[in-house]
């Protein structure tokens, strides 16, 4: 009897294994929790929707093969309504009332420098896709944030080195009149003194976030009489500029480059036809370049998931910050902060913006990926403009060195 | 600064000026006649540019024909959407505090931003001039774009429709009858709410106008439907509630001063204009022109 019953058990059992096993990938009990902070309402959802949407696509495909160490991966998001205080409060009631393992974020410097000082208050690790001011991981950095962006002495010394064999030796600055517009324009003046001292800088002008004219502007510009434009004009005021600038014909005579990472299809798509040829762009992501097979099946499980006819740059630039951070995981072998941070300054990982593979630098744990850098071009066949001889400058040789880096921390102490 | 400059920039401030016109004239209408405090007027506007971007997709710009439907076109679809809420709505609150229609079109702000989002989502929208307005003409050496001189063109020639519609139709002189006392007009065996529902549609329709004939020089993008509504109520509290006149007026002083204020000061220019709407309150509280329209 007894045996017969035993039997039994096991033939139970045996059954609702093989049940479970056509059910598909079985995870185990306890999934990974991952607040998941960015701006999802007013102006700023244009970015931080499209953050989100990368960092889904990352994480479902790492739960279609299986997870991260036998676990599933789960979000829980919030939007922080670009206010810095909500951000702190969205990162507080992830950590202390829904216990996430982890935090990934955040559009908008203000509200990543919030929830930063939450994760270094918590020891919770933040993986950020977006900040790009430098002080998020020199003088306001610690162990518990890591950043995959390129920072913006990164952005102004690429576009100065960019401009090093250009013919323009007249410059006239247009940047939003924020701390991102300043540092880049600052890191540019900077780098330009060294790889082109008889160019200068004739004169600026500082764009108010979210100003749709911008007409003065141009005509500013058109008077100076400046041959190369150095922008740094985001979203709209980007768009903007050049619709109004055709009829003057602004940049039929004068050359420009702008940072911003403004290239993505989001913010190039609306202008095609306004944008003239030749301006050169950056952005986190391009469709056609690098050509490896890692980007194109990026692209192809971006699209068939989400349906959408692009990838937005902001988009590709969460996927690699969550890929960052499932791969720490993976490599730490435990979901135990203290562990992952360790195994972030071991990492390489192949990501879709270049061949380059991804490492956290250990002084500051910010990424080496730099941006790629094109050309603007419009194709009559597709109607779109897209960015040609794009070339991916690194961030290694152009950001603060380690030894920089102490500097700036022990200076701010 | 040299006269071309001048000339330029004052073609700029007067375009801007007349998409100002265009916005707050709509707004000080409803709010002269039928005392309608409408914080979602901005969204309206937005709707437009969104609708324009969508029209300009299947009905291209690029032939004649294409932008004058256009023009029409988006309008009467918001002025459709504009008129059901109103009626469904907004006619519960006319006899309310002017708190409660303040907390109810702020309501709608959010109804409307967020369908905006769920219908055409979050990247910016935008659309090219057409091809027979995209040039620019010199005067005294001044770059002016064609499509600018269009713009303007268009205010003056919609402003001068309003004028007539309020002064030469019976719609007009009933709606100013409404504006002056309701309740003798609706003695008379006039239905106000009828008369509020026109005045509320004409005020839609200019704000779709404005943000129709804006969307070559501007994309559509998300927030600009707040910002656009408090611009209106400035102008509106500069030109004159119920003032068409003081709202043209207002609108292109807030436009000369926007473009030569980025142009000189740029960091005060919004300052700039939110310090003549203080003065005015001080100075002249009614506005330059305030007055119901009679």
């Amino acid at each position: 009897m007894k045996t017969k019953n035993m039997i039994r058990l096991i033939e139970i059992g045996g059954a609702l294994l093989l049940m479970t096993s056509f059910l598909g990938v079985s995870f185990g009990a306890e999934p990974i929790k991952i607040g998941v902070i960015h701006g999802l309402s007013g102006w700023v959802a244009a970015y931080g929707v499209n953050n989100l949407k990368g960092h889904e696509v990352a994480r479902d495909h790492y739960n279609a093969a299986g997870g991260i160490l036998g676990r599933r991966i789960q979000y829980i998001v919030r939007d922080h309504m670009s206010k810095s205080d909500v951000a702190r409060r969205v990162a507080e009631e992830l950590v202390l009332k829904e216990k996430v393992d982890f935090l990934l974020g955040v559009t908008m410097t203000p509200c990543g420098l919030a929830v930063s000082e939450v994760a270094r208050q918590y020891k919770i690790l933040l993986v950020d896709s977006n900040i790009k001011s430098p002080e998020a991981t020199e003088q306001f950095g610690h162990r518990y944030i890591a950043s995959v962006a390129a920072d913006s002495v990164y952005e102004g010394g690429a576009m100065a080195l960019l401009e090093k064999e250009t013919p323009s030796k007249t410059y006239w600055a247009i940047a939003m009149d924020y701390a991102y517009g300043h540092n880049i324009i600052d890191e540019f003046k900077k780098k330009l003194k060294e790889v082109k001292p008889d160019a200068k800088i004739m004169g600026e002008s500082w764009v108010k976030a979210g100003e749709t004219e911008l007409t003065p502007y141009i005509t500013k510009v058109l008077a100076s009489k400046a041959d190369g434009i150095i922008g740094v004009l985001m979203a709209i005021s980007f768009q903007n500029f050049f619709k109004q600038q055709a009829p003057y014909g602004l940049l039929n005579k004068v050359r420009m480059i702008n940072g911003g990472v403004m290239a993505s299809p989001e913010f190039l798509y609306p202008i095609a036809k306004e944008i003239p040829d030749g301006v050169v762009l950056n952005t986190w992501h391009l469709p056609d370049y690098p050509d490896t097979t890692i980007n194109k099946s990026f692209i192809k499980h971006y699209l068939d998931t989400t349906g959408e006819a692009y990838v937005p740059g902001s988009a590709a630039q969460s996927y690699i910050a969550s890929q960052v951070l499932f791969e720490a995981i993976k490599k730490a072998g435990t979901t135990e902060t203290e562990k992952v941070i360790d195994a972030l300054s071991t990492l390489e990982v192949d990501t879709p913006r270049s061949t380059e593979k991804i490492r956290i630098r250990k002084c500051d744990q910010r990424s080496n990926l730099g941006e790629l850098w094109g050309a603007t071009k419009y194709d009559r066949e597709t109607g779109q403009t897209k960015l040609v001889n794009p070339r991916y400058l690194s961030a290694d040789a152009l950001r603060h060195s380690c030894d920089e880096v102490m500097n700036i921390r022990a200076q701010k102490k | 600064m040299e006269l071309s400059s001048i000339i330029t920039q004052v073609a700029a401030g007067l375009t801007r000026g007349s998409i100002f016109f265009l916005l707050a004239s709509g707004l000080t209408l409803v709010f002269g006649i039928s005392k309608v405090i409408n914080f979602a007027h901005g969204s309206f506007y937005a709707l437009s540019m969104y609708i324009t971007y969508s029209l300009t997709r299947e009905i291209l710009l690029l032939s004649p024909l294409g932008l004058w439907l256009n023009i029409i076109l988006a309008p009467i679809l918001v002025v459709i959407v504009g008129v059901l809420l109103e009626v469904i709505l907004l006619r519960r609150v006319y006899k309310e505090e002017h708190l409660m229609q303040l907390l109810l079109t702020f309501a709608l702000v959010y109804i409307i931003s967020d369908s905006m989002k769920l219908i055409w989502g979050v990247a910016s929208k935008s659309a090219s001039r057409p091809d027979l307005l995209a040039g620019s003409i010199m005067i005294g050496g001044g770059i002016v774009p064609v499509y600018n001189l269009f713009v303007i063109a268009s205010a003056v020639g919609i402003g001068l429709g309003i004028w007539a519609i309020l002064q030469k139709t019976r719609f007009g002189i009933v709606a100013r009858a409404a504006a002056s006392d309701a309740e003798t007009t609706r003695a008379l065996g006039i239905d106000v709410s009828a008369v509020y529902t026109g005045v509320f549609a004409i005020g839609i329709f200019l704000a779709a106008v404005a943000g129709t004939l804006n969307l070559p020089l501007s994309s559509a993008a998300l927030g600009i439907d707040v910002e656009m509504t408090i611009l209106a109520f400035v102008i509106v509290i500069i030109g004159g509630v119920g003032s068409v006149g003081g709202a043209a007026i207002a609108a292109l002083i807030v436009g000369l001063v926007e473009t030569f204020g980025i142009m000189y000061i740029p960091r005060l220019t919004i300052a700039l204009i939110y310090i003549i709407m203080v003065v005015m309150l001080i100075v002249r509280p009614f506005g330059i022109l305030g007055r119901v329209i009679r």
